[in-house]
């Protein structure tokens, strides 16, 4: 369970990115985040995964207040969160295996089960056939599935993807999107930053709109707009 | 097991960087290879002047000729309070009978010159040999303040004197060379794993997004640090040990009165003892580059 508590993130002293920012996500949410650029989807992502401090407010993962982790315990939360990038940060030089694989080890999950879960998770994502391509011999879909696997392989409770289909066109963008429902399904909490309209309005879940900084609605089954 | 596996992955990292790298990590090889031979030519020059400056002290650094009109009783007494002083090693009391013979033992064949002149032309003397040669001119001074006991002071002092001076100005050079080289060490170590550091920054990026600990990060580049240091130093301590066993020698027999530092122990503590440094400056300055380069 994710809960943001009257958060404050300013940058600066003129607009804060997130204003008095309040909410909920339950285990086995699946979420949309909406709003346009600059709205602060991307602010309150970071903050969720300790990549950036709020200003002012609580914000408790799992009944934890990560805004009082030590540095030391911040690891320990993000293996909690597996978060999928816009621009998937995979490592250029590595297989797609490796990519994958380089999760586990980074958790300090490769034990003998190593390979096979890696394994599992390429499959999951439909990769077996390239898992020993490099991220460059991929299409950006394909990357991006790369990128989902490695959230996978280390069965995090939750998963936040921000944009995950900005770089996409809409038959990949489908694809990408059907993946993360089945990992909901498996029981995972899913968060989705998004300014695509369309999926929004098709798979009508859960959509809480971002505007200025501020909630401006929270609506479940709702469209991109309301 | 899991662990096993993050220690090989640390130290493939680490070679794997190393080796992307390769002019950096070859550059600051050789400059900590350089660094560590002047740093272990400087040890071996110090510690040969040490043992000069030992060896002289154990030899006899003052002799006192003693006037045959002093009363044996005050000579005696003088005997006893120079050997009370705690810089004096030894003292020995020679008399003219013990000098004349000898002068017959070790110069055989001018003994009988001794027979022609009849009488014992040897003062007795009085043979000092200080535990710090640092007393010795002092001492020396106070006993020509003595002209009724003491005829002459001969004194070793140019020699131990000299090397004195050389010796505490070769410590105290040393000493601002040692933290100099050291500094600058640190410096081309924090410097080369920062390039390492700042090519793998999205890798970096990526490990702390998926719940990397700061160790797991840290590790490859302490190692590699590690690592570098460990090659510069052996570079080191093979040019440090050939070095010796090409000039030891010849300089043995240049100046064979002095006692050079050539005995292989001394070689293998050396080359062990940069060794030891080339890892340790290694790893803590890679630890406090990537550490910085962590916090911000």
């Amino acid at each position: 369970m994710i809960i943001v508590q009257d958060v404050v993130k300013a940058y600066d002293e003129i607009t804060p990115a997130l204003d008095h920012v309040s909410l909920q996500i339950n285990d086995r949410d699946f979420v949309f985040l909406v709003g346009s650029s600059g709205a602060g989807k991307t602010t309150l992502i970071r903050l969720i995964n300790k990549d950036e401090e709020p200003t002012s407010g609580s914000i408790f993962v799992d009944g934890v207040n990560i805004t009082r982790l030590k540095r030391g315990e911040v690891p320990s939360l993000r293996r909690k969160i597996g978060v999928i990038f816009q621009d998937f940060k995979l490592l250029p030089h590595a297989t797609v295996s490796e990519n994958v694989e380089f999760a586990l080890r980074v958790v300090g999950e490769h034990d003998g089960r190593g390979h096979q879960r890696v394994e599992e998770a390429i499959e999951t994502v439909g990769l077996s056939a390239q898992a020993r391509r490099r991220p460059y011999q991929l299409s950006g879909g394909e990357q991006q599935r790369v990128a989902i696997a490695r959230c996978l392989v280390t069965d995090p409770p939750i998963v936040i993807a921000d944009e995950p289909t900005g770089n996409l066109d809409p038959d990949t963008g489908w694809e990408t999107m059907n993946l993360l429902v089945r990992i909901n399904a498996m029981g995972t909490t899913v968060l989705i930053a998004t300014h695509n309209r369309e999926l929004v309005n098709t798979m009508r879940r859960r959509v809480i709109s971002l505007e200025d900084g501020k909630v401006v609605r929270d609506e479940v089954g709702g469209g991109y707009s309301g | 097991m899991a662990r096993f596996r993050t220690i090989r992955y640390i130290i493939g990292a680490a070679f794997g960087s190393m080796w992307r790298n390769l002019l950096t990590t070859f550059t600051a090889i050789i400059t900590i290879a350089i660094m560590l031979i002047v740093f272990s030519t400087f040890l071996a020059v110090n510690d040969t002047l040490d043992h000069m400056i030992d060896a002289l002290g154990r030899r006899t650094n003052l002799v006192a000729y003693v006037q045959d009109a002093a009363p044996p009783s005050e000579i005696t007494a003088l005997v006893q309070s120079v050997s009370a002083r705690a810089d004096v090693a030894e003292i020995v009391f020679v008399s003219r009978e013990q000098a004349a013979d000898d002068f017959r033992n070790t110069l055989s064949d001018l003994a009988e010159i001794l027979d022609v002149i009849e009488t014992n032309p040897f003062p007795a003397s009085i043979e000092v040999r200080m535990a710090d040669p640092e007393g010795l001119l002092p001492l020396a001074d106070e006993l020509r303040l003595q002209p009724a006991l003491i005829d002459q002071v001969l004194v070793r002092a140019d020699v131990v004197g000299r090397l004195l001076r050389v010796s505490n100005l070769a410590r105290i050079g040393g000493g601002i060379l040692i933290i100099s080289l050291g500094a600058v060490t640190l410096f081309v170590i924090f410097n080369t794993i920062r390039l390492a550091v700042y090519s793998r920054r999205e890798e970096i990026e990526i490990m702390r997004l998926i719940g990397a600990t700061d160790w797991f990060v840290r590790g490859p580049f302490v190692v590699e640090g590690a690592v570098i240091g460990f090659i510069g130093a052996g570079l080191s301590a093979i040019a440090v040990v050939a070095g010796y066993a090409r000039v030891g020698p010849t300089l043995e027999s240049l100046v064979s009165f002095l006692p050079i530092q050539t005995q292989t122990g001394f070689v293998t503590n050396l080359a062990l003892f940069t060794m030891l440094m080339g890892v340790l400056i290694g790893s803590v300055g890679s630890y406090f580059s990537v550490r910085r380069y962590l916090e911000n």
